[in-house]
């Protein structure tokens, strides 16, 4: 199988902390349905992380995620004080830990990326999107999630990857080569979504102009970030006007990595998102760390 | 598994034992509006069309798009699941289950059939008068269909058989406004389902055994307690799923459960008048709820008489009346800062993604989230 | 004629006063002196008798803001559904009310806000639950012009009452306008508007029987399309209506005698059900470029009452041609007092104006009757998915136009007023197939 829809592995580790030092150790484990991360914090500051492809089999892919996340260090799993499982495959996550929610995990993580300024967190996973509207340090306030139909979530865009063969980290950026975005690909389901950004390539007789390779992923993700914007609209309670966003905004999960989304959706909501020191991929393993401890 | 479920379940083979039973004819029903005492006058059962969570692999060819429970109906009917069925009826209301009932006497054109009109403006001086003309028109029909005359006697007896039943379906329902309730929101929902396809005077007989039960039993511990609102519903996972999370959902406002059997007929001399009045000022489901707009209200007083924490919006895909309600009813819940969870159900009630729903807006509740605005309970 | 075309075509004179009458609909419903509210302009005949008042249906909006300006459409449907309308909305709904909830039109200019609202029960709910949005929105008067239904044949018994009941309604609408807005009704109007509608169904009823009876079509379904609202949806002065469909009448009768064809290269006809995708309307072209002209649906020929089959074989209107004192409206009703009036715009069907469309929604296999009087060879049948009276018995109209021999294509959308989930390319491809499967080609372009 290719790898144009994976986004490229990777494990840290503190390189000046000393685990032993610490009086509190907490690990979280985010095992979603495209990715897994595992994250170790050291009286709350992150020690180590890893973050990785979701195979098969989420107990396997949790185990490796720790392992990698241990991996160079001597620590073990038993020096773990507390640990947090959370995502779609949290009930397969093979270590004693406690679950906690997503929403909880992001709204946590989310604190922890973007700091206090933060007031919607909106979580772009791979199979679900969720915006969280915070209040206090980290309480959530108001919850929307996306629709079923999955155009709009991370699994789409791997897919659209593969079949453009355009790796992950580029269609994003490529995208927003275009001067004005075309009109988005009008499908929600993503199987005939992507099918629809196919034959954009095609029958240009439809067209006064071709369209551009940049333009065919500018009219995908430009769909993509418009029914984001839908879920992130649905925590405002307006009656006149057009979609603002509550308080500063930060996007997790892995679509956060792909400004071709992102830098739409702030167009929309005429914001500029908070930015993290932090890979956004980590937000729901650190918050279920936090929690956890 | 609990009795009612089982009665759910069983409906089939019921209604077909009951019909062996008594000799007596079957006729099943899809809308709401459906004024089952007259057809029970008649020595008719009326049976409540529900979906089953199955593939639509028949209605396929008949049907495009239509909310899941129309496709559903159909599918069965067309598998033969209904074969036991003497005739079927609706009223004026939903279009999907309309298309449901027309394709199905198209594809069954033998059934025995009736169509009745129920004015979407309920309230005009008029509208009575309409209905009753319409019940009128529906009584004789059945009368030729059955070889019977529907005498006053007749009537005051299903009258009363029925009200007995709502009756005992609201003294059950009542007893979720405790803080500690001994029945949970699962076993309720079963029990509605279940009344709605039973002959109403051997349901009776189990409902007043039941509550006698009731009185025996250890009160379920204080959970979060959950309101559920939105399309019509043919089984109770998601309330069991609730239950599961530790929530209990104490109240509902669905078209197949409070709104069933909330309000009574007011016995008159006229007894197709007290049945018009009964069906036009019942709590109305979005399609009848067009001139006064008394949903939304009716929603908060149901979620502020059974003190619940927060609501559970569950709306078919494809329902545009509760789509088209949304408006209304998010606007109101927002401004009352009543904590919701939005979300469609298909065929299926995808687990782990409703799990995922639902458990986060549980801890949200939990969380007491609501308390910014200071009336709110928190809940530990 | 260009080589290897079979008919004479030219274009169309009607068009300029088409353009011109539009234009004065639009003027009028931009006046700020008057009164502005939500109801089915289609039928309510009665809001031509208050001189300060508008009334707007959002369908007319919706189609055009999908056509006109997709980004707004995208826009307002986003504002939509972030307030908790369902993705199963239709389009016209959705394209009109986000208007309301982004306080502008498609244009930038400040959105008409309603001040009163007629909701209208329609065999479609998704129409019914419109204008009940502007009630949402903001408090303000409501009414209810009620509409009944039942099925089979006429029952005077089950009318009674239910005329009744309508007549109630609708002299509550008229009377509490009056009192509310203290605005007189103008009944000799009111009349007159009646009247003017009978005038133009006849007109509208020739217009479908030329387009039915003559090969080659005088008119297409893209050209009807471009006028039928005029004095329907699109209310202007009942003496420039009048004359409107007069001269479109007489024009394509012309053309009907002397074989003035819509599309000169008319090969295959082929009808459809239900509205087009207003964003997207050169499938017609496209498909007129393999000498397939569409003759239009049961819904494009609304106006006419729908089309039938005498016993002796010619077609017409679904009611008689006179342009006065005809069924709905009967001469001999009495014109003394407002309930009067009233009554005489109802006439004596309980279920009138939908009759047409219990036709289509009882008896699909009346579409086979329909593409039979329109001498139609295949049909091009949309499934709306959100269009739930869009798209009701389509699948059983198809099994039954197969069933007769007529060449059938379906395609998906999500409404006509919405370009959500219709790939054009797919759909462009299908085109091409069935064309293939035809075994026509295509022509010059």
């Amino acid at each position: 199988m290719s790898k144009y829809g994976i986004w490229p592995e990777c494990v840290w580790r503190s390189p000046e902390m000393n685990w032993r030092a610490a009086r509190r150790i907490t690990a979280g484990i985010d095992a979603g349905t495209t990715s897994t991360q595992a994250a170790v914090l050291c009286d709350g500051a992150l020690f180590s992380y890893a973050s990785l492809a979701t195979g098969v089999d989420f107990n396997r892919s949790a185990t490796l995620a720790m392992e990698r996340a241990l991996e160079g260090t001597d620590m073990t799993v038993a020096d773990i004080h507390a640990m947090g499982r959370t995502g779609w495959g949290s009930a397969n996550v093979p270590f004693p830990a406690q679950h906690i929610d997503e929403v909880q995990c992001h709204a946590k993580g989310g604190r922890f990326l973007f700091g206090p300024e933060v007031h919607t967190v909106v979580d772009l996973g791979g199979q679900t999107c969720k915006a969280i509207r915070l209040f206090d340090w980290d309480r959530v306030r108001d919850i929307m999630m996306n629709d079923k139909c999955a155009t709009g979530m991370g699994r789409s865009i791997e897919r659209l990857c593969e079949l453009l063969e355009i790796p992950i980290t580029e269609i994003g950026p490529r995208s927003l080569e275009v001067q004005t975005d075309p009109e988005p690909v009008s499908t929600t389901c993503f199987a005939f979504a992507n099918t629809e950004t196919m034959g954009l390539f095609g029958r240009p007789e439809f067209r006064a102009e071709p369209l551009s390779e940049a333009e065919v992923y500018a009219s995908h993700l430009f769909a993509v970030a418009w029914r984001i914007l839908g879920t992130i609209g649905k925590l405002q309670p307006l009656d006149v006007g057009d979609i603002q966003v509550y308080g500063a905004l930060g996007f997790t999960g892995g679509l956060a990595k792909n400004p071709g989304i992102t830098r739409r959706i702030e167009r929309e909501l005429k914001v500029t998102a908070l930015e993290s020191r932090y890979d956004p991929m980590l937000a729901g393993a650190i918050g279920a760390a936090l929690l956890a401890g | 598994m609990d009795q009612f479920k089982q009665l759910v379940e069983n409906r089939h083979a019921y209604a077909q034992s009951w019909k062996a039973r008594t000799g007596g004819k079957v006729l099943g029903w899809y809308e709401p509006y459906f004024p089952e005492e007259l057809a029970y006058a008649a020595g008719i059962l009326p049976v409540r069309l529900l979906a089953r969570h199955e593939p639509d692999d028949r209605s396929e060819k008949w049907m495009y798009a239509a909310c899941y429970p129309a496709r559903d109906i159909l599918n069965q009917f067309l598998k033969g699941r209904y074969d036991y069925l003497d005739g079927m009826v609706t009223v004026e209301g939903c279009q999907w289950m309309y298309h449901a009932f027309e394709s199905t006497l198209r594809s069954r054109p033998e059934f025995w059939n009736h169509y009745l009109f129920l004015p979407d403006y309920t309230d005009a001086p008029t509208s009575k008068t309409v209905l009753r003309s319409e019940l009128q028109v529906f009584q004789e029909k059945l009368e030729a269909w059955t070889g019977r005359t529907v005498t006053d006697a007749d009537l005051d007896w299903a009258i009363e058989v029925y009200n007995k039943n709502r009756l005992l379906l609201r003294q059950i329902y009542e007893l979720r406004r405790a803080q500690e309730p001994v029945i949970l929101g699962s076993e309720m929902m079963h029990l509605i389902l279940a009344d709605q396809v039973m002959d109403k005077a051997e349901m009776n007989e189990i409902l007043e055994r039941f509550l006698e039960e009731l009185e025996q039993r250890t009160p379920h511990r204080d959970c979060i307690r959950l309101m559920l609102i939105g399309s019509e519903t043919s089984d109770a996972a998601l309330e069991e799923m609730a239950e599961s999370l530790g929530a209990n959902v104490v109240v509902d406002e669905l078209d197949t459960g409070s709104s069933y059997f909330w309000n009574n007929v007011l016995p008159q001399k006229d007894r197709l008048m007290a049945l018009a009045l009964r069906y036009l000022g019942r709590p109305h489901n979005p399609i009848k709820d067009n001139n006064w707009r008394r949903r939304p209200q009716h929603i908060f007083e149901l979620y502020e008489d059974f003190s619940a924490d927060g609501v559970i919006i569950a709306k078919q895909i494809y329902c545009h009346l509760h789509g088209t309600d949304n408006y209304a009813v998010w606007k109101l819940l927002r401004e009352r800062n009543i904590p919701y969870l939005f979300f469609e159900r298909d065929t299926t009630l995808p687990e782990e993604e409703t799990r995922l729903r639902l458990e986060s807006f549980l801890t949200v509740v939990r969380q007491g989230a609501t308390h910014v605005c200071g009336w709110h309970k928190t809940l530990a | 004629m260009s080589q290897g075309q079979r008919w004479k075509t030219r274009p169309l004179e009607f068009w300029a006063k088409a353009k011109e009458l539009r234009a004065d609909w639009q003027k009028s419903i931009e006046k700020q002196d008057k009164v502005v509210g939500q109801g089915n302009t289609g039928f309510a005949d009665w809001s031509a008798a208050f001189p300060a008042i508008t009334v707007i249906e959002d369908n007319p909006a919706g189609a055009m803001i999908s056509h006109k300006n997709p980004p707004f459409a995208r826009k307002s449907r986003l504002a939509c559904e972030i307030r908790g309308w369902g993705r199963e909305i239709c389009g016209y709904h959705n394209n009109c009310w986000g208007g309301q909830f982004l306080g502008c039109q498609d244009d930038g200019t400040p959105f008409p806000y309603r001040r009163f609202v007629v909701p209208f029960p329609c065999v479609c709910d998704s129409h019914g639950k419109r204008g009940q949005q502007c009630r949402d929105f903001e408090a303000m008067p409501q009414w209810m012009a009620d509409q009944c239904i039942y099925f089979g044949p006429r029952d005077a018994r089950r009318d009674e009452p239910m005329l009744e009941h309508k007549t109630w309604c609708q002299l509550k609408v008229v009377n509490d306008i009056e009192r509310i807005f203290g605005q007189p009704l103008d009944e000799e109007e009111y009349i007159r508007q009646l009247d003017t509608v009978s005038v133009v169904r006849a007109y509208a009823q020739e217009i479908s029987v030329l387009m039915a009876q003559t090969i080659p079509t005088p008119l297409s379904v893209k050209d009807l399309y471009s006028v039928y609202t005029i004095g329907g949806l699109t209310k202007v002065n009942p003496d420039d209506t009048i004359a409107f469909w007069k001269l479109v009448r007489d024009e394509v009768k012309w053309r009907a005698d002397n074989q003035i064809a819509a599309v000169g290269n008319e090969r295959f006809r082929w009808i459809e059900a239900h509205p087009p995708s207003w964003h997207m309307l050169k499938y017609y072209r496209y498909l007129e470029k393999f000498g397939a002209v569409c003759l239009g649906s049961q819904y494009s020929h609304m106006m006419s009452g729908g089309l039938q089959r005498r016993e002796d074989g010619t077609i017409s209107g679904n009611w008689e041609l006179e342009p006065k004192g005809t069924a709905p409206y009967p001469a001999d009703t009495p014109l003394a007092t407002r309930e009067d009036i009233v009554r005489y715009s109802f006439g004596p069907d309980a279920r009138y104006p939908y009759t047409f469309k219990i036709d289509e929604y009882l008896y699909p296999d009346k579409i086979v009757e329909f593409a039979g009087m329109m001498q139609a060879d295949g049909a091009l049948l949309g499934l709306w998915r959100c269009g739930v009276g869009c798209t009701m018995t389509r699948k059983e109209q198809a099994m039954r136009l197969r069933d007769a021999g007529y060449q059938v294509l379906l395609y998906e959308g999500s409404q006509p007023g919405d370009r959500t989930d219709l790939d054009e390319k797919q759909f462009f491809d299908r085109l091409d197939g069935w064309m293939e499967s035809l075994g026509l080609e295509r022509l010059e372009d």
